[in-house]
């Protein structure tokens, strides 16, 4: 189901992924970029001082339990459809048109998220991914992992 | 032992001798003389071959004269000879042999026999640079380009072409690319084999057939697309092709037909009679290059009995040609104010809204799909988010209503009308729906709802759409106007394509309504989500009351373009031809024949009646060169497409290497718009398509020789009324039953045309009466008898 309302990030100063970095286990970002017929996601985080950090994580997103996740879409070249069938998650995202849904990570699971252009030529490995909900210990551990690799 | 014979020992002699020689040395490479032209011909089974038939593979090919005597008598000899060295050969194993002319040809076996009109052959020879009187044969490669000719009354003629098919032999095989499953698709055959055994429980008239006849015609029209598609494949607009439309344009009893075309020049060729055509859109002032054009509607604007063209363009405006009367056209756009204003126009409507006699004309307006870049071919680089135009509100483009003052002058009234129309739109059509003896309008929308547009009287149109039609197709292509129950209501068919293109549907869900799981993500839709989610069949039960039953009547197909409508069989029930398919990088898809059952409902009979499969189901779509397009997916190593019929993962296909050199990407042939009308002459109704990136077909419809048909051909000539009484209602009465058949001029898919009107009389021998609601108002009744087979024309009193 699509829920389209925007939702006000409440940014909890939970964990600190290296020095300065802003995780938030509730309310949670994340950017999906489609683009030459793939796609690829990152986090949009903070640091304490207040400037943007972007964590690029490749096909693979993990999420937290229990948060309201925020998946932004964007595509600078054709217009793509996002689906994770498992949540019920169906999107799109079309250039000079950013769009945005929410997602309820309301049970542990790897669910397989699927970007295919519309309208067009079909996709191939590149645009299938996961989304992961992982129990909070977990996802911060993951996004440790990849913060430190994307330093 | 005769001279000649000696020769040919002398010759054989030489072959030997020669291979052996040039086994020692290495051979410079062969120069290229020039591309050979392309054609399309006949066999002598009647199969249309062109070019693409031949690529791949190397080829001899000798031009033969008609009369075929003196040296063209000993270059059919020759070939005979050249045909058994070809056989004994393993390395020519794929080495084809063709013979084209204009005459029957040889009674020869060996070869293949092709035979075409002299517009078509003598350019064909002339471009492969073979000698007059028939004397020479031409070796082409794999690519289709002339590397030798040699003269066939030499007396090493023999060596000479197989020195020069060794050495082409050794030329790396151009990469062409042709996924096997676009190729052959697997489900093909079942459904042919499943739909031919299934006619024996098929009680509407089946017994007949088509055979595409294009080879014989004459027309060597190709709809060239744009590069943006053609080349740099970006889903746009452009892949929604152009029209194709009929009219007797020089009065000469026969209908013409104009081809709209793309990066190309459109075509006006006039039917010489006996299925055969000349293309004389140079001499009749339509020739129409630099500009992409949609929509074409031949149309009687000035009620002068004669058919003038209007032509919808993209951003470079509409052009409108009078004529006058034997086939010449004088543009007139200017002067009567009908070019638009450089939007991306499509379909063209001419109705009498106002019922003034004079015919009116709506044209509808897509929306900006394309940015301010051009290409070499003038065309306008298309944007690469065009499907999420309708998501963007500047980007819309407001259709166009023009009134017909007279004097070939018209004027935009669409504000005036309160008809302002912004949705993305390629096609409409005009109907009364609600009886009032006023033309209403059905407008097409392709990423949105339809819309209906009632027309309140006083030069006035009111939107009821959600009220009449609550819930439409979202990606409506083409529409047409029936009567398919047989009831006397006008009920309406719609074609939704972009809907297929919302997943990817495999050829058995093809005949399902989509799968709203699977349907575009809500918010891309931009409307109410209340859709039909396919084709629509809105039956008419009443004033403004219509019923979808679409799956009821079995009318669902796969990525439908546009209906024309028709009765095949001549059994009294119109059937449907759906113009369908789509190119690269997409699967293939047939074109749909749905015959009507007694108006209870229709049944796919295109296998069963010839029209598919296609012979060939590919056509080469681009030429890379992979050296210079390093950017292309394909040079890329992009695996195949991936079209739903492969059941491979992607993973399992792989990417493969880089690719280089020339290659040619070969892709599903398609349909776009189609035109049925008895072309030949002879009873029966014929069907031509316009296809993407492909030349046309001419289908040729046997019925007439197999049997007596029973049918009428009914002009009109208006007098209040317009003159080709385009919105008149027919009653034909028949064997206790009534026909109502609405003259609306619709042709198919982005056309209109001049057409009389075939009506299907089943088994009666005559037509009992016909009646005639005018769109003056007037009612009139020819009394019967009215003998089938007879051409009427009905004279408004």
């Amino acid at each position: 189901m699509e829920r389209g309302y925007l939702v006000v990030a409440l940014l909890l100063p939970v964990m600190a992924c290296g020095p300065e970095l802003v995780v938030p286990l509730d309310n949670v970002n994340v950017r999906l970029i489609a683009q030459d017929r793939s796609w690829r996601a990152s986090y949009v985080l903070a640091t304490e001082a207040g400037r943007g950090v972007e964590v690029p994580t490749g096909r693979e997103v993990h999420v937290p339990l229990g948060a309201r996740v925020r998946l932004v879409l964007n595509s600078p070249d054709f217009i793509s459809a996002f689906t994770v069938d498992d949540l019920d998650v169906r999107h799109f995202a079309a250039p000079e048109l950013p769009t945005q849904v929410t997602v309820f990570a309301d049970r542990v699971g790897r669910h397989e998220l699927r970007g295919d252009e519309m309208c067009g030529r079909p996709h191939d490995a590149g645009a299938r991914g996961w989304l992961v909900i992982d129990r909070p210990a977990d996802y911060q551990q993951w996004v440790r992992t990849h913060a430190r690799e994307a330093r | 032992m005769t001279a000649k014979a000696m020769i040919s020992i002398v010759a054989a002699a030489g072959t030997f001798l020669g291979i052996g020689v040039g086994a020692c040395r290495r051979a410079e490479p062969m120069p290229v003389i020039g591309e050979v032209p392309a054609f399309v011909l006949e066999e002598q089974t009647q199969q249309p071959v062109d070019l693409a038939d031949l690529r791949g593979g190397l080829w001899v090919a000798a031009w033969l004269p008609d009369p075929c005597t003196g040296p063209c008598a000993t270059v059919v000899d020759r070939m005979a000879t050249l045909a058994k060295d070809v056989a004994a050969t393993p390395a020519f194993k794929a080495v084809k042999l063709v013979s084209f002319g204009t005459g029957r040809g040889p009674d020869r076996t060996g070869w293949m026999l092709l035979t075409g009109t002299p517009d078509v052959v003598l350019p064909l020879a002339r471009g492969m640079h073979m000698a007059g009187e028939g004397s020479s044969f031409a070796v082409v490669d794999r690519q289709g380009r002339v590397r030798r000719t040699v003269d066939g009354l030499a007396p090493d003629w023999q060596p000479q072409i197989r020195a020069a098919l060794e050495q082409l032999n050794e030329e790396p095989a151009t990469d062409v690319f042709v996924p096997a499953s676009v190729r052959e698709p697997a489900w093909l055959a079942a459904r042919a084999k499943a739909q031919i055994a299934s006619a024996v429980q098929l009680a509407a008239g089946h017994d007949f057939h088509f055979t595409d006849r294009i080879g014989a015609s004459g027309i060597t029209f190709r709809l060239q697309a744009s590069t943006d598609v053609g080349r740099f494949y970006t889903a746009n607009h452009y892949d929604h092709g152009a029209g194709v439309a009929v009219a007797d344009i020089d009065g000469d009893g026969r209908l013409d037909l104009f081809f709209a075309n793309q990066a190309g020049a459109s075509a006006l060729y006039r039917n010489l009679g006996g299925g055969r055509f000349e293309d004389v859109t140079e001499r009749s002032g339509v020739r129409i290059t630099g500009r992409a054009c949609t929509g074409v509607a031949f149309a009687d604007i000035d009620n002068d009995g004669d058919a003038d063209l209007y032509v919808s363009c993209v951003r470079a405006g509409n052009l409108l040609f009078r004529n006058d009367g034997h086939g010449g056209f004088t543009d007139i756009t200017k002067d009567a104010g009908v070019g638009g204003s450089g939007t991306h126009s499509s379909g063209a409507v001419f109705f009498d809204y106002d019922g003034d006699g004079l015919l009116d004309l709506f044209v509808t307006n897509v929306g900006r799909y394309t940015r301010d870049e051009q290409w070499p071919d003038g065309l306008y680089a298309s944007v690469r988010d065009a499907f999420a135009g309708h998501l963007h509100p500047d980007r819309s483009e407001t259709s166009l209503l023009f009134h017909n003052l007279g004097h070939d002058r018209f004027e935009d009234v669409t504000q005036k009308s309160g008809l302002v129309h912004t949705a993305w739109s390629g096609d409409a059509t005009a109907l009364d729906a609600d009886g009032d003896g006023r033309p209403d309008l059905y407008v097409l929308s392709m990423q949105g709802h339809d819309e209906f547009w009632r027309n309140a009287g006083g030069g006035r149109f009111e939107k009821r759409s959600r009220e009449v039609f609550p819930a439409t197709p979202w990606g409506a292509m083409g529409v047409e106007v029936l009567d398919w129950n047989g009831d006397g209501r006008p009920d309406l068919y719609v074609t939704d394509m972009h809907t297929d293109m919302s997943s990817d549907l495999k050829p058995e869900e093809e005949t399902r309504k989509h799968d709203p799981k699977t349907f575009f993500p809500f918010a891309f839709l931009g409307t109410d989500g209340r859709h039909v989610l396919g084709n629509a069949l809105f039956t008419n039960t009443g004033p403004l009351t219509f019923v979808e039953e679409s799956d009821k009547a079995g009318v669902e197909t796969g990525w439908p373009w546009g209906p024309s409508v028709g009765d095949l069989n001549a059994d009294g029930w119109p059937d449907i031809f759906v113009a369908a398919g789509m190119n690269y990088p997409f699967r293939y898809r047939g074109n749909d024949v749905l015959l009507n059952d007694g108006g209870h409902r229709f049944v796919p009979a295109e296998y069963i009646l010839g029209i598919e499969p296609r012979r060939r189901l590919v056509v080469p779509w681009m030429d890379l060169d992979c050296d210079a397009d390093v950017k292309q997916d394909i040079c890329q190593g992009e695996p195949a497409p991936l079209p739903s019929a492969d059941a491979r993962t992607a993973e399992q296909r792989g990417k493969t290497d880089a690719r280089h050199g020339r290659i040619t990407v070969w892709a599903a042939r398609a349909s776009r718009s189609a035109v049925v009308f008895d072309l030949d002459d002879d009873g029966d109704l014929d069907i031509v398509t316009n296809n993407y990136g492909d030349r046309p077909q001419v289908f040729i419809s046997d019925l007439g020789q197999r049997g007596q048909v029973h049918f009428l051909k009914i002009k009109l000539v208006g007098r209040r009324s317009n003159r080709d009484g385009i919105g008149a209602v027919l009653v034909v009465r028949a064997n206790g039953r009534s026909q109502t058949v609405v003259n609306d001029g619709k042709t198919g898919y982005l056309a209109q045309g001049v057409v009389p009107l075939y009506v299907g009389l089943g088994s009666a021998a005559q037509a009992d009466a016909i009646t005639v609601k005018w769109p003056s108002g007037r009612q009139q009744t020819v009394p019967g008898p009215i003998r089938s087979g007879t051409a009427t024309t009905i004279r408004e009193p």
